[in-house]
């Protein structure tokens, strides 16, 4: 049996790839501002983020639109990582221990953090003891 | 070839997060079982967008990012143990 294949034009290519990237850096940021603790359940959240039943209807199947999405979402995810990674390379505030507890340098003279700004309240691991490093993995 | 591509970095994406829960969450039956099920599910979604190649390429790349992101947690905690730290930061 032949598979029928839909052709699709570049600008619907272009177009999913800047869907899935837009939707990549926001699971990277949603992940990374959470309240709450560290839950399983987040993950079927992800599945729906990622591959649920609207991405499925706006990418129609035997078309090329879902790979681009998926090709988008990727460079989205990593794009938002490696902005994050330059920021606190470049910082002379943050090391590379901020993404294990959050630690920073103290706000200098002349600097202050207003109130409610947004916290990431894991960036990545966090000790019970912020003065020691967290378990081994 | 996108459908191939698109798998990859479904996979990436996927093998990173996962990566990383497994971990936080403290590497339990319960977390690896989840994080099964869920890959399983995004498996079959990508079988009938990609078939069986995109699966393929799509387990390929999960893997090696999930292990990526434990490696560069190693890596940030092995620098963090060994670095003489007499900075004043706050926790």
């Amino acid at each position: 049996m032949a598979v029928e294949t839909v052709q699709v034009t570049l600008i619907q290519i272009l177009g999913a790839i800047g869907f899935g990237a837009l939707v990549g850096w926001y699971v990277y940021m949603i992940n990374r501002y959470r309240k709450s603790e560290v839950q399983l359940t987040d993950l079927v959240t992800l599945v729906g983020v990622i591959g649920g039943a609207t991405i499925l209807a706006i990418f129609p199947a035997s078309t090329d639109l879902f790979g681009a999405y998926g090709i988008g979402l990727a460079i989205g995810f990593f794009g938002y990582f490696l902005v994050l990674l330059a920021l606190v390379s470049h910082s002379p505030h943050f090391d590379s221990d901020w993404f294990l507890d959050g630690r920073r340098a103290n706000v200098q003279d002349g600097y202050y953090i207003p109130e409610g700004m947004g916290d990431t309240v894991r960036p990545m691991e966090s000790p019970s003891d912020p003065k020691k490093p967290p378990g081994p993995t | 070839m996108i459908p191939i591509a698109g798998s990859i970095g479904i996979g990436m994406v996927w093998g990173w997060l996962v990566g990383g829960r497994y971990i936080l969450d403290g590497k339990s039956i319960r977390s690896l079982l989840f994080i099964i099920l869920t890959c399983s599910v995004l498996a079959g979604i990508i079988c009938f967008f990609g078939g069986w190649m995109g699966v393929l390429a799509y387990l390929i790349s999960l893997v090696l990012f999930a292990s990526l992101h434990h490696l560069w947690r190693v890596h940030l905690l092995h620098k963090w143990m060994t670095r003489d730290d007499t900075r004043e930061m706050e926790g």
